[in-house]
C-alpha cells in the first residue's frame, strides 16, 4: 500500500504548489493546515513522510515536530521542513527537534522531489 | 519529469494574499501601541511571512517579495520584543500594506509595480528599523540588481556568467524561470542590457538598485549560510560570497545528493559546479540525520498511480459568482414551474388525485426550502462593508484634526451580495458627511459641553424582510435655517412652517450642499441626491433624523434581496398586478363617508385619522373595464418612504412569493413598474413601483377646511 | 413553420441566408442569424404595458425570459392588423436583447448572393432607407432586406432606453 506524503502548511498557495509537485512525481498527498490537524492525520492515516511549513498559526512547525517525536508511533517518520523562514535560529531549532531536512521556499520542484525520494528510500539507521 | 507550471497557482496566491492583507490591516488598526497583544503581533507577522513565502516561491514577483521581506523582518523583531512598537511604525505598516496591495494589483494585471513607490516604502521601513535600534540610517548606494523573468535555466546560467565578466557578482538568486543577479560594476545599465539582449528580450529584463537579499551572507560576514537557501542556487554559476565555515564532510556528500542538513554550513560553491541533483545518492549513503524508529518507512511503491490528495482542511470552497447566479436562476425557474404545476393540479378532484396533490404539497415545500437555501448562499455579512470604515475614519480624522470613535453594531447581519456591493458608495458618502460636516472639532465640542471625542455608530439589523442600516453621529446635527436659506437661494419653493422632516428632504435635491467650503473629503458634488437615487434603485429608501446640536441619524432601509419578493396580487380590469407586500399596510373596502374631494378633482381617503391621497390603478395604467367606483373596489393602504396613500384596485387575488424578473434586460424602464414576474399560469404580471405610484397624485397639503364631501 | 438554422455565413461564395416574412402585400428579408425562433401569436399570453406606443403590444414570457412584443404592421401602417391563425411572431436575438415582432406570415428561408442584392432607393414613406440593407431579387420576387438590428434599436421603436451622453 502506497504511503502518502503529509503536507502541512497554512498557506493555500503553498499547499497547492507542493501538492502538485509531489503529485506529479507520483506520490499520494494528504494535506493539513496546521500542526494539530497534521498530528490527527498522522495518527489515523498511513503516512510515509511529512513536509511541513515552520511558521503556522496555532501549533507551529516546532511544536508539531516536538509532538511528533514525542509520540512513539510517529517518532520515526521522516520530516522535511519547507519554509520561507530565513533565520538559522529556526533551522537549528528544527535540527534539535529532529527534523531530517530543511529546504527554503523558492525550492525548485525537482529538488523537493529528490529530497523526498531520498528520505523515503534510506534504510533505517540507528538513531 | 514534467516541470510544473506555477502560473496556474497565481490566482490562488493573489486571492490568498488579498485576504491576508485585509487581516493584516484589521489587526494593525486594533493594535494597542502601548501594550500590543502578542498574538496579534504574531498574526501580523505570519501574514507578511506567508505573502513573502508565496511571492518568493513563484520568483516572478520580486518587488512584492522584497517589500514583504523587509516588513517581515521588522515585524519579527517587534514580536520578539527586540524592537519596541511605536505609533509611527503602525502608520508605516499600514502604508506598507497599501503598497503591497498595489503591487499585488499590478502583478494581477501582469504589470510591474511602480519602482518609485517600492523604493520609497523599502527605505521607509529600513529607516524605521535602523532608527529604532538607535542607529542612524546610512545612505548606502544599493548594488545594481538585474532581474530576468521567463528565462530558461540554461539562458539564466549564461546571463549570470556574463555578469561575472562585467563586474563583481555579489549574489544570485534563481527560481524556476527567473533570475536575479546583484553586482558591483562600472558598466552602465545600457551595457548590461546590451549584453543580455544577446540571450533574452529586453522586456524580460529589469535593472534597478536593490539591497542584497537579506538572507545573503554579507561579503565579510561569518558563514552561517543557511545551507538550504544557499543550495537553492542549483547547479549554476555563482560567484558567491565567501564560502561558509568548514563543514563536516558528510554534509558535502549530502549536498551532492540534494539534501541540506539543517544548520550545517555547506560549502556551496564547489558543489555548485556539480550536476543538478537529479543524480540521486551518487556518492554512497549520505548521512541524513534520521531518528529512525521502528516500523517500515520505505516509500515502497513510490511510482504508484497518483491517488487524489485528500485534504484535511477548512470546510469552505470558492465558487465563481456566475455559478451561484446560475443556480439562483435555475431555482427561480423551478419555483415558477412548480407554481404552474400547482395551479394545474388545483383543478383536479382532490379525492381522486389525493396522492398527486400530496406530492404537490411536498414539492412546494421542497422548492421553497431549496430557494431559501440558495438565496442564503449569496448573503454576505455587513462586516464586509463595515470593515472598510475603521481605516477611513482613522485617516480622515487625522487629516481633519478631530477625534472620533467608530462603533459598529450588527456586523454579522447579512445582505445579498449584489446589494452589499452597491451600498458601499452611498454609505461611504454618508460616513464622510458625518466626519466632515457632522462631528465638530474637539474645541467646538468642548465649548458645546460635549466630550471632545465624537461618536460615530454604524449599525445594521434585520427588520422583517428588510435590512435597516444606520449612520448615527453625535455631532452638530442638520442646520434647519441654513438648509432653508440654501434651498431658497436655489429657487426651491420652501415653506417656513414645514416640518423638520420636510426640510431634511430638501437636502436630497440635486446639487444641494450646505457646506460652507466644499472640502475634498465629502464635497465632491456627488451629493445626497445620488445617494438617494442609488438606494432607491436598490428598492430601498433613506430617511434623515436630526436634532440641532445633538447629532444626525441617517437610516437606510433595503430589501434583503432583489430576487424574490413577497407580493400581493391584485386585479384591475382584466389585468393582474403585483404589489410588494412590505409596502402594504392594510386593505379596506372604502365607504362613501371616507372619501373626500380636494381642490375639485383629487380624492383622499380618511382612514384612522389620516387623509391619504387616492391613487387609482386604472388611471395610472390606462386600463379599460376596471372598477372606477372606489366603494365597489378595494383600497390598499400603501407606504413608500414617508408617504402613505390608498391604491384603488378591483379586487385582491392572493399573496405569494414571486420571482422577480428584470424588465429592462430586453425592454426598458416603464413608469410605475419596477419589475415583472411570471405567474403560475405562465403569464407575465407587472410588479408596481410603489414610490412612483405614491407620487401619482400630487402631494396635497390637506387642510380640513378645504374638504368637501 | 420554419425554424431558425444557424450556419456559418460565407457571403463571398455562397451568399447570405435570409428569413422572408410578409407584412401586408410586401415581402421582407432579415438575416437568419438574428432569428432565434418563430412562434404563433397568442394574444392572451401578452401582458399589456400602459402608456407606451400602440405598436408595442406588451411583454410575454418566453421560457422564463420577459420579452417585449412589437407589431410591425402597426408601426409601419402595413396591411391590415389582424390576429389569426397565420399570424406569426418572430423572436429576434439582437446583441443580447431578445425581442419579438408580429408579422403576417413567414414564407421562406432563402439564400441570396451579391448579384441578387441591389441598393435600396429611398422610399420616403414609413420605412426609411437607413434601415434597409438593399433589395433582393429572386425569381420574380422583390424582397425588402431590412437591417433589423438597427431598426429595432432605433429611437422610433421606443424599445431601448437611450442613455444621456
Amino acid at each position: 500500500m502506497a504511503q502518502a506524503i503529509l503536507v502541512v502548511d497554512d498557506s493555500v498557495t503553498s499547499r497547492m504548489i507542493t501538492q502538485a509537485t509531489l503529485d506529479d512525481a507520483g506520490w499520494p498527498v494528504v494535506l493539513a493546515t496546521d500542526g494539530a490537524q497534521a498530528l490527527d492525520v498522522a495518527r489515523t492515516q498511513s503516512i510515509g513522510l511529512i513536509v511541513t511549513d515552520w511558521t503556522m498559526p496555532g501549533m507551529d512547525g516546532a511544536a508539531f515536530l516536538a509532538a511528533l517525536r514525542a509520540d512513539p508511533d510517529l517518532a520515526g517518520l521522516p520530516v522535511l521542513v519547507l519554509s520561507a523562514e530565513p533565520s538559522e535560529r529556526a533551522q537549528s531549532q528544527a535540527q534539535v527537534l529532529g527534523a531530517n531536512a530543511w529546504l527554503s521556499k523558492t525550492v525548485e520542484p525537482q529538488i523537493l522531489v529528490n529530497a523526498v525520494a531520498l528520505l523515503l528510500e534510506q534504510p533505517e539507521a540507528a538513531a | 519529469m514534467s516541470s510544473l507550471d506555477l502560473s496556474q497557482f497565481y490566482e490562488t496566491f493573489f486571492d490568498e494574499a488579498d485576504e491576508l492583507l485585509v487581516q493584516m490591516e484589521q489587526l494593525l488598526l486594533q493594535l494597542d501601541v502601548d501594550a500590543p497583544d502578542p498574538e496579534a503581533l504574531n498574526a501580523i507577522f505570519r501574514a507578511a511571512h506567508s505573502i513573502k513565502g508565496g511571492a518568493a516561491t513563484f520568483g516572478t514577483f520580486p518587488r512584492l517579495a522584497e517589500t514583504t521581506h523587509i516588513l517581515e523582518n521588522l515585524l519579527d523583531e517587534i514580536r520578539r520584543g527586540e524592537l519596541t512598537l511605536r505609533t509611527d511604525m503602525v502608520d508605516a505598516f499600514l502604508e506598507a500594506k497599501d503598497v503591497l496591495k498595489s503591487q499585488l494589483d499590478a502583478y494581477r494585471a501582469s504589470q510591474e509595480p511602480d519602482d518609485e513607490t517600492f523604493e520609497r516604502i523599502c527605505t521607509m521601513l529600513r529607516t524605521i528599523a535602523l532608527q529604532a535600534k538607535g542607529e542612524a540610517p546610512e545612505v548606502v548606494e544599493l548594488p545594481l540588481c538585474l532581474r530576468v523573468v521567463r528565462v530558461k535555466a540554461s539562458d539564466a546560467q549564461s546571463i549570470a556568467e556574463e555578469m561575472g565578466n562585467l563586474g563583481r557578482v555579489l549574489a544570485v538568486r534563481q527560481a524556476a524561470d527567473s533570475l536575479a543577479v546583484w553586482m558591483e560594476t562600472t558598466c552602465t545599465k545600457d551595457d548590461i542590457e546590451a549584453v543580455c539582449c544577446f540571450i533574452v528580450d529586453g522586456d524580460q529584463l529589469s535593472l534597478g538598485r536593490e539591497a542584497l537579499p537579506a538572507d545573503e551572507p554579507a561579503a565579510n560576514a561569518a558563514a552561517t549560510a543557511d545551507a538550504a537557501s544557499a543550495w537553492v542556487e542549483t547547479a549554476d554559476v555563482l560567484a558567491q560570497a565567501a564560502a561558509p565555515a568548514a563543514a563536516p564532510v558528510a554534509a558535502a556528500q549530502a549536498k551532492a545528493s540534494g539534501i541540506a542538513e539543517p544548520a550545517l554550513a555547506t560549502p556551496v560553491v564547489a558543489a555548485a559546479e556539480a550536476t543538478p541533483p537529479s543524480a540521486v545518492s551518487a556518492d554512497g549513503a549520505p548521512e541524513v540525520d534520521r531518528r529512525a524508529g521502528g516500523g517500515d518507512r520505505r516509500a515502497g511503491d513510490r511510482r504508484a498511480a497518483p491517488a487524489p490528495a485528500t485534504s484535511a482542511e477548512s470546510t469552505s470552497i470558492r465558487v465563481g459568482v456566475e455559478k451561484v447566479d446560475q443556480i439562483i436562476n435555475l431555482v427561480g425557474e423551478l419555483v415558477i414551474t412548480q407554481a404552474m404545476l400547482a395551479q394545474t393540479a388545483s383543478t383536479l378532484d382532490p379525492v381522486l388525485h389525493d396522492r398527486l396533490l400530496n406530492g404537490m404539497e411536498q414539492l412546494e415545500r421542497n422548492a421553497r426550502d431549496l430557494q431559501e437555501s440558495v438565496m442564503s448562499i449569496r448573503m454576505m455579512p455587513m462586516d464586509y462593508v463595515f470593515s472598510r470604515f475603521p481605516r477611513l475614519v482613522r485617516d480622515l480624522t487625522a487629516k481633519m484634526g478631530k477625534q472620533i470613535e467608530l462603533q459598529t453594531i450588527g456586523r454579522a447581519t447579512e445582505l445579498d451580495k449584489s446589494l452589499i456591493e452597491r451600498i458601499i458608495d452611498p454609505l461611504t458618502h454618508l460616513v464622510r458627511n458625518s466626519l466632515d460636516h457632522g462631528i465638530e472639532t474637539p474645541e467646538k465640542r468642548i465649548a458645546a459641553g460635549k466630550e471632545p471625542t465624537g461618536q460615530l455608530v454604524l449599525s445594521a439589523a434585520h427588520s422583517g424582510s428588510n435590512i435597516v442600516i444606520e449612520v448615527i453621529d453625535d455631532g452638530a446635527g442638520l442646520n434647519r435655517e441654513r438648509i432653508l436659506a440654501k434651498a431658497r437661494a436655489q429657487g426651491l419653493a420652501v415653506n417656513d412652517s414645514a416640518s423638520d422632516d420636510e426640510v431634511w428632504q430638501l437636502i436630497f435635491a440635486p446639487g444641494f450642499s450646505t457646506a460652507e467650503q466644499v472640502t475634498d473629503i465629502s464635497g465632491r458634488g456627488v451629493g445626497m441626491d445620488v445617494v438617494r437615487r442609488n438606494i432607491h434603485d436598490m428598492g430601498g429608501h433613506v430617511q434623515l433624523q436630526s436634532r440641532s446640536g445633538q447629532g444626525t441619524t441617517t437610516r437606510i432601509v433595503l430589501p434583503l434581496t432583489l430576487a424574490i419578493l413577497d407580493g400581493m396580487s391584485v386585479r384591475v380590469g382584466s389585468e393582474t398586478f403585483i404589489l410588494p407586500l412590505n409596502h402594504v399596510t392594510e386593505s379596506i373596502q372604502p365607504t362613501n363617508d371616507q372619501i373626500y374631494t380636494v381642490a375639485g378633482n383629487e380624492r383622499v381617503l380618511h382612514v384612522r385619522g389620516d387623509y391619504l391621497p387616492i391613487v387609482e390603478m386604472h388611471q395610472v395604467f390606462d386600463i379599460d373595464g376596471a372598477q372606477t367606483e372606489p366603494t365597489q373596489g378595494i383600497a390598499v393602504i400603501m407606504q413608500a418612504q414617508e408617504r402613505r396613500f390608498a391604491l384603488l384596485v378591483d379586487q385582491l387575488v392572493g399573496q405569494h412569493q414571486v420571482v422577480v424578473k428584470n424588465l429592462e434586460s430586453n425592454y426598458r424602464k416603464v413608469y410605475g413598474v419596477s419589475a415583472a414576474t411570471i405567474m403560475g399560469d405562465g403569464s407575465v404580471a407587472l410588479i408596481v413601483d410603489v414610490l412612483a405610484l405614491s407620487r401619482a397624485n400630487r402631494e396635497v397639503a390637506v387642510q380640513p377646511e378645504a374638504l368637501a364631501h | 413553420m420554419a425554424h431558425s438554422q444557424h450556419q456559418n455565413r460565407r457571403a463571398e461564395d455562397t451568399g447570405s441566408e435570409f428569413l422572408v416574412f410578409t407584412l401586408g402585400d410586401e415581402e421582407y428579408g432579415i438575416p437568419i442569424l438574428k432569428v432565434q425562433e418563430i412562434r404563433g401569436y397568442d394574444a392572451g399570453s401578452v401582458t399589456r404595458i400602459a402608456n407606451v406606443p400602440g405598436f408595442i403590444k406588451g411583454v410575454t414570457n418566453l421560457r422564463g425570459v420577459i420579452v417585449p412584443i412589437v407589431d410591425l404592421r402597426m408601426k409601419f401602417n402595413l396591411g391590415r392588423v389582424e390576429y389569426n391563425a397565420q399570424t406569426v411572431v418572430i423572436i429576434l436575438n439582437l446583441q443580447e436583447r431578445v425581442v419579438g415582432i408580429v408579422v403576417d406570415g413567414v414564407s421562406d428561408v432563402l439564400m441570396l448572393n451579391r448579384a441578387q442584392i441591389s441598393q435600396a432607393p429611398e422610399f420616403g414613406a414609413m420605412l426609411s432607407a437607413e434601415y434597409l440593407t438593399g433589395l433582393g431579387t429572386i425569381d420574380e420576387r422583390m424582397l425588402i432586406l431590412v437591417d433589423i438590428e438597427r431598426l429595432m434599436t432605433s429611437e422610433e421603436m421606443a424599445l431601448v432606453e437611450k442613455v444621456a451622453a
